[in-house]
């Protein structure tokens, strides 16, 4: 995906075809869902990932990030171990957040659904 | 969870516990009624987070209550023009006209593109609710209002830099010193405003010593041992002058806690940067016994001292703030604030001696540091061009002494509590532990990018907001490359107009935007540029959860070891006004109504930090009292659920122990007195400007604290030749307050709310006299006129206007045209920001002349 491809006004696709990244012996599909400002930052809004079974969030991050770009990785994470605190990360429903962050191993049976998404800066002040 | 019993108040029939909203500060109160009419408020005793005490904003609550000005029923705009003296031609419809019209708009835009979108309320207890509304929409736009403009920028980051929290406060239960830099802590003002009165009281009748250090003798200075006026905007040239005092003339300063608890000893290269483990790329200290080592490595790093590492010149990052301050002489400082220098240096001496270096206390059988001096500050210092830089300024002064998170020092707001406790993050440096915490912290370093949002916050990476960046990013959008324009502002109980800046800027803002839906109990300069509004509850009307939470930002938390976590919810005593309804049960139903429930559920989840067991079911369907009920339980077990706090009205957790309220000696997370990721952000900032072709200065990301002057910093002979400076009224909150006829009749009353302080002195060499109507002249080019009232206790290069008065519209008679409006002074431009923090400089120069020959 090039980068201008991922600026607005792009339609927004649905990668169904499974992307393979990896092998195994137990390989994992994973659905990833992109919501909010990642539909844009990706240019679908959802995809398909294989990847071995208990493979963490963070490599699944880490693999999108490197797909997508600088500016997808950047809004995701403040640094390679600390999720940016204006990414929602749902892990089969869960916040992965209060699961284990990062570390949330990804090992559904058969399918993972992880999506992408946008929680918005408290809206504090003072 | 604690279940001890806890004190009621007087409740039964006709007395309803509720938590407070004249302020953010939600002190739990009781309310009377007769009828069904809301006829006293007061506190229970027994009860914190105020005891027992209700200020004069919280006594008056009724008289908003029944404000006869107020909006019955919602209503759409037929003129389409717009404009503070324009009549909007108002048309009652129905709700379901209302929100049906919306909700269409709303959806277009989500399907468009859903940063369209902006949000506006500074209702502090509805961030989570309002949190999960915008993150479900998709819009990053949000605003506080004021707030953010000249308010916490110098705070803020620089609280989550020393602390860890969003906040800080003087530590007055085991303080003996205390020096507040313009701030107003004790006087009904500030974060836990009746608390910290209480506090404070009791603390000067023990003897604590106060010293004010501000232009104007405040209600502060008023009540200290010591008023020192200095000239606006050079705070932090007396901090640093009085560290350089301490630390290079009289070796006052605490040693281990600099070891131990900053990075003052880490090793820096003549580029600025850490020397780095090449193995580990940890930061490097020189090791007493010899030889750079990872800073982890050894329990013996050297403070200070140059050192060679593989034969470069290296420094500890302290040693070279030492010789830094080497600039800030008392004689030096004496020229920038016109503080006498021998004072600069009485006053240190006198700050370092009541810091007790080495002195240790037991409190709940834990043996901590006691450093019974603080210095504290909020608008005053951070209100300014270099407002960030300032703030970190009179921070390190207080670590300088070792006063910081210890016993009678300067105190996180809520960095440790029930929920964990700051941790050693990135490089050493100490990072929040909060999880309700959701500012960004300024470390580690967020990259700069090409903006997204509106307030450009993607270019202020070691600020925790961008706020008052907002609307220029509105104004000229195509300037910032923000790839979207405006196209709906929801603004809820928010007077933008008046109480932000230049409100000539603000209304051109404001018809940027195609559709403005405004919430709120009765009309301000605000809402008479909507299109559609929405009648709001009062506070005694409306069921807010977590109206008080202490976990998160802005909420009185328990000030010292023996306070409680106290929690409180907001429940009707009266029933509504007309058809108002509460704006932020209004925004739930609209999440679903335009179809983003479940995400608006998943966001609330994760903002709320409730266990997934006990969160919101993203397919399930939640009422407003539905989810009250489920946040209360979620947090605080079954059996304290919503009638739980309808019986209450508060619920108390625990007890803050001495680890929570003085957690500095129990992590290891160290405060970057040595600023080294600011230089990495300069850069950064610097490198994506340039490819955005902006003009951005980045001269202020420097690794050592410093002061630098406003740009109305005296330059030779202006005819502008004083300072215009604002300063808080303790019984008014933003404009809201205005209307309320008993505050009225308090500001009438009291002598120095309607009318513009001057230097009796300074009045007198330009002719001027006491009562005469007088006209300012902002160097900007703006005006106003108001009535002198000639006092010695202000700064003789300043005048005084408080508060937010000098109110434009009509359907405010109570509050219009009495005062003067002191936002309308001052300029709000891209030049007049804080490139660290976007604070807005409110730092402005002024002529003034008589008016009507009374003149002596």
């Amino acid at each position: 995906m090039s980068a201008s491809e991922t600026e607005m006004g792009v339609a927004r696709e649905r990668a169904t075809t499974p992307t393979k990244t990896d092998t195994g012996t137990k390989e994992l599909t994973v659905e990833v869902i992109f919501t909010g400002p990642f539909q844009e930052l990706a240019g679908r809004d959802q995809e398909i990932v294989t990847m071995p079974t208990g493979s963490t969030l963070q490599k699944l991050l880490n693999l999108l990030a490197d797909r997508y770009g600088s500016e997808f990785r950047n809004y995701v994470f403040i640094t390679e171990k600390i999720l940016s605190q204006e990414v929602l990360v749902l892990v089969d429903g869960l916040n992965a957040g209060s699961l284990k962050g990062l570390q949330t191993k990804l090992e559904g049976t058969p399918n993972t659904k992880v999506e992408v998404g946008f929680l918005g800066p408290l809206p504090v002040g003072g | 969870m604690s279940t001890t019993p806890i004190p009621k108040g007087k409740q039964g029939d006709d007395w309803i516990v509720t938590s407070c909203d004249m302020c953010y500060n939600a002190c739990t109160v009781q309310v009377h009624t007769e009828n069904g009419v809301a006829t006293k408020v007061e506190g229970i005793p027994e009860v914190g987070p105020n005891f027992g005490k209700v200020c004069a904003k919280g006594n008056a609550a009724p008289l908003n209550l029944y404000n006869p000005n107020r909006i019955a029923n919602p209503l759409k705009r037929t003129n389409p023009q717009k404009g503070i003296d324009v009549d909007p031609g108002w048309e009652e419809i129905s709700w379901e006209e209302a929100l049906d019209e919306i909700t269409e708009r709303l959806k277009k835009i989500r399907e468009d593109d859903p940063r369209k979108l902006i949000v506006a309320s500074f209702d502090t207890y509805s961030f989570m609710p309002l949190r999960a509304f915008v993150s479900a929409f998709g819009t990053p736009n949000f605003t506080a209002g004021p707030a953010g403009y000249f308010c916490g920028n110098g705070v803020h980051p620089v609280a989550y830099t020393i602390t860890g929290s969003n906040d800080l406060h003087p530590d007055v239960t085991y303080c003996n010193y205390l020096i507040q830099f313009g701030s107003s802590n004790g006087i009904v003002a500030n974060a836990n405003a009746m608390g910290m009165t209480i506090e404070l009281a009791e603390a000067r009748t023990r003897g604590l010593r106060m010293v004010c250090i501000d232009p104007m003798l405040s209600n502060t200075a008023a009540l200290a041992d010591e008023w020192i006026p200095i000239r606006p905007g050079t705070d932090a040239a007396m901090g640093l002058g009085m560290m350089n005092v301490l630390i290079n003339d009289l070796g006052i300063y605490d040693k281990e806690y600099l070891t131990n608890y900053t990075n003052g000893p880490y090793l820096v290269k003549e580029s600025g940067h850490y020397v780095r483990d090449p193995e580990t790329d940890k930061p490097m200290v020189w090791d007493e016994h010899g030889g750079a080592v990872p800073y982890d490595a050894t329990e013996t790093p050297s403070l200070d001292g140059s050192y060679s590492v593989d034969g470069s010149p290296v420094k500890t990052g302290f040693q070279l703030l030492k010789e830094s301050l080497t600039s800030y002489t008392p004689e030096q400082v004496h020229e920038i604030t016109t503080i006498p220098a021998e004072t600069v240096k009485r006053i240190a001496k006198e700050f370092g001696e009541a810091a007790q270096i080495g002195s240790e206390i037991v409190i709940d059988g834990e043996k901590l540091p006691h450093r019974p001096a603080a210095a504290s500050w909020y608008r005053g210092v951070g209100a300014h061009k270099h407002g960030l830089l300032g703030g970190l300024s009179l921070a390190f002064l207080n670590v300088t002494v070792g006063a910081v998170d210890v016993p009678g020092g300067l105190l996180n707001a809520n960095s440790a509590g029930p929920f964990g406790s700051p941790q050693e993050g990135l490089d050493g440096i100490l990072t929040v532990g909060n999880p309700y915490s959701h500012m960004r912290p300024p470390h580690p370093l967020r990259t700069p990018r090409k903006p997204q949002t509106l307030e450009l916050i993607e270019l202020f990476p070691v600020s925790v907001y961008a706020r008052a960046m907002l609307w220029l990013g509105i104004l000229e959008q195509e300037k910032f490359q923000v790839p979207y324009a405006p196209e709906m502002l929801i603004q809820c109980r928010t007077n933008l107009v008046a109480n932000t800046a230049d409100p000539e800027v603000m209304e051109e803002a404001l018809r940027k935007i195609p559709f403005i839906l405004s919430m709120a109990d009765h009309h301000n300069e605000t809402t008479v540029f909507a299109d559609i509004v929405l009648p709001d509850t009062h506070y005694l009307e409306r069921l807010a959860p977590m109206a008080r939470n202490p976990y998160t930002q802005f909420q009185p938390v328990p000030l010292t070891a023996g306070h409680a976590w106290n929690f409180g919810f907001q429940q009707p005593v009266v029933k509504p006004f007309g058809t108002s309804r509460h704006w932020l049960e209004v925004l739930w139903e609209l999440g679903h109504r335009i179809g983003v429930k479940k995400e608006m559920y998943a966001a609330f989840n994760a903002t709320t930090h409730l266990e997934e067991s006990r969160g919101l079911d993203v397919n399930g369907n939640y009422s407003w009292e539905e989810m009250c009920d489920m946040w209360a339980k979620g947090m605080f077990g079954d059996d304290h659920g919503l009638d739980y706090f309808k019986e209450h009205g508060y619920y108390e957790v625990s007890k803050r122990t001495a680890r929570e309220a003085y957690p500095r000696a129990f992590h290891r997370g160290r405060i970057p007195i040595y600023l080294e990721h600011f230089l990495e952000a300069g850069k950064q900032v610097k490198k994506v400007t340039e490819e955005m072709g902006l003009e951005w200065d980045t001269s202020s990301y420097v690794p050592i604290v410093e002061w630098r002057p406003c740009p109305s910093f005296p330059n030779g002979n202006s005819e502008y030749d004083l300072f215009a400076v604002n300063h808080k009224l303790t019984f008014t909150t933003f404009t809201f307050s205005a209307e309320n006829n008993w505050l009225n009749e308090l500001a009438e009353r009291n002598g120095k709310v309607y009318n513009v302080g001057i230097n009796a002195s300074t009045a007198k060499s330009k002719g001027i006299a006491n009562g005469d109507t007088i006209e300012i002249e902002s160097s900007f080019g703006s005006t106003a006129t108001g009535v002198a009232r000639l006092t010695e206790g202000l700064h003789p290069e300043t005048i005084s206007i408080p508060g937010v008065l000098g109110r434009k519209i009509t359907s405010n008679p109570k509050a219009r045209g009495k005062g003067v409006h002191f936002n309308s002074l001052i300029r709000y431009s891209f030049d007049q920001m804080d490139m660290l923090s976007a604070a807005l400089d409110a730092c402005v120069k002024v002529k003034i002349k008589s008016l009507n020959g009374k003149a002596k």
